[in-house]
């Protein structure tokens, strides 16, 4: 029984006593490796929080119209997914937000690596794209929205370049890290094995500048998601973000902290599959 | 005398402002040439412009005076004829220890069969057979990541191989000697040029015919000393060889000469 429970524990990463290695330690406070991920301490801060959560609206110190129960909110996740909110069902919500996210990162991410990739690699193209892209990055995605509109207008184009213009600048600084992070021994050696240029540029600095620019689309897939809220405010009728502002609008607190937990979610899951893709694609990221 | 690499009169000062890599030194006026299959040496203290002349015969810097000739024509560009074996972060951790090998044939377009060929036959010579589907960023030993770096290098038979920079200098002694016999193995059976690059001594005389002794700041030769060493450590093993008075005197009167700042 107690090995079963055992097993459980480990297959959820969970161990409540600490490993024998770091047992032995004596040193532990102030050394990173002794400090465990807490897994037990996780599950007791959500169940925490639902509790806490239902234990409020049950006692109604916040009136039920501001701080709805978690079954109602669990309830509204069905009825959204089943019926729908105003022509959408809660996944077709997803899939319009979806569109919009993959369209603006998947150019965005394009574009970047290979501007951030000359840039590292050809003075001309450093000097010209340089003042651009410093002029524009340190500007929040939101203060351009004004200016999209009377551009592109109301429709999935606006909102497709606001998440593009995030997600390209990200993408190309940390293309450009990347090429810079090759060390001139690897050129080096690459070039005197007898490889052309065309050969070290595809075999050596693109390979080597993978991790980075695997960085970059992590975390410009998480301001992505950020920014569509943003970008779905501006005279959208579908979406994820425009639902929960939609709800706002008409105090339908329920559906509002239920899209907000769903968006949650799913850009955490976002998170997970990058993580999951650096762990296949390069995993010998920070063992060079 | 049939010279294939030649140096003369070869000097070359790093520009003041350059202070990141102020660390390597200037070299001048350095005239040597190595004969077709000899071993040679270069020792001299840190700062001596031992890194600085391997660049130059690799062809990654050009001489500011005088001139690096190959087969009696000026250095221009780094070749897969003269190999070099870097001391670190040269490998490709993303590469299995075979596709790193593998790279330069891969690179001069050598069709796969007989690059697969050549490759498992340079891994056996290295001892790297049981390695040859591991990924390199999982190789931590130093003994096993030197070899990968000498196979990649042999695999494409450089006419010279240049040991940039002490690259047996991380190994222990007993590893060090066992590599020590298999570059005079591989040197003996294959008859290329070699340039060891290093501030121990008793390696310089165990791998070369001659040593060039390099010092002061910018770097000169200092002395040279005709051996014969490396073909009789190949013949009757490294220790016998160091047990020679002969072999102690050479050392001695090398360590001599080189007097390095402190």
């Amino acid at each position: 029984m107690s090995s079963m429970v055992q097993t459980i524990k480990q297959k959820l990463g969970i161990s409540v006593e600490e490993s024998g290695f770091n047992q032995k330690k004596t040193v532990k406070f102030g050394d990173p490796s002794a400090v465990g991920a807490g897994r037990e301490w996780s599950i007791l801060s959500i169940i925490v929080l639902i509790v806490a959560w239902f234990v409020v609206s049950e006692m109604e110190i916040v009136p039920k119209l501001f701080w709805p129960s978690p079954i109602a909110v669990l309830e509204k996740f069905w009825e959204i997914s089943v019926e729908g909110y105003r022509g959408h069902t809660l996944f077709g919500h997803f899939l319009i937000s979806m569109y919009r996210v993959l369209a603006g990162f998947l150019l965005g991410t394009v574009l970047g690596v290979l501007c951030g990739i000359s840039m590292g690699l050809s003075k001309i193209v450093r000097g010209l794209l340089d003042p651009i892209i410093e002029l524009y990055r340190p500007v929040p995605p939101l203060a351009y929205i004004p200016i999209i509109i009377i551009w592109m207008g109301i429709g999935d184009g606006g909102k497709i370049m606001l998440l593009f213009l995030a997600t390209f600048a990200i993408m190309v600084i940390n293309s450009r890290a990347g090429v810079k992070s090759v060390t001139v021994e690897k050129i080096h050696a690459a070039y005197s094995l007898g490889a052309t240029r065309g050969q070290v540029l595809r075999h050596v600095i693109l390979v080597n500048a993978l991790p980075e620019i695997m960085t970059g689309m992590r975390v410009s897939m998480g301001v992505c998601w950020a920014t569509l809220v943003a970008a779905e405010m501006v005279a959208a009728t579908a979406g994820l973000g425009w639902m929960v502002l939609n709800a706002a609008r008409y105090l339908r607190t329920d559906i509002v902290i239920m899209g907000v937990i769903v968006m949650g979610v799913i850009g955490y899951g976002f998170d997970l599959i990058m993580r999951l893709l650096e762990r296949k694609v390069i995993p010998w990221k920070g063992k060079a | 005398m049939n010279a294939r690499l030649e140096l003369q009169n070869v000097s070359f000062a790093y520009p003041p402002e350059h202070t990141h890599v102020r660390f390597f030194g200037d070299v001048e006026d350095i005239t040597f040439s190595i004969r077709d299959g000899q071993p040679m040496a270069v020792v001299g203290c840190s700062g001596s412009g031992k890194t600085t002349l391997v660049r130059l015969i690799s062809g990654f810097l050009l001489p500011g005076s005088g001139q690096i000739l190959w087969n009696g024509r000026p250095v221009a560009n780094p070749s897969p004829e003269r190999g070099v074996v870097f001391q670190n972060n040269a490998m490709f951790p993303w590469l299995t220890v075979a596709e790193n090998v593998e790279f330069g044939l891969k690179m001069q377009k050598m069709p796969s069969g007989e690059r697969r060929r050549k490759v498992a036959e340079y891994l056996d010579l290295l001892n790297l057979g049981r390695f040859a589907a591991a990924s390199l960023y999982k190789i931590n030993d130093y003994n096993v990541l030197l070899r990968v770096s000498l196979a990649r290098c042999l695999v494409c038979d450089p006419p010279l191989l240049i040991l940039d920079d002490e690259p047996l200098g991380e190994l222990d002694d007993a590893q060090r000697t066992r590599l020590q016999k298999l570059l005079l193995n591989i040197w003996e059976a294959k008859q290329h040029m070699m340039l060891t690059v290093t501030h121990d001594v008793d390696e310089a005389l165990i791998l070369s015919t001659e040593v060039l002794i390099m010092g002061g700041r910018p770097g000169r030769i200092i002395d040279r000393y005709q051996t014969s060493f490396a073909p009789r450590a190949a013949h009757e093993g490294i220790q016998q060889v160091r047990r020679t008075q002969e072999f102690s005197e050479m050392r001695q009167t090398i360590l001599r000469h080189i007097v390095c700042g402190v």
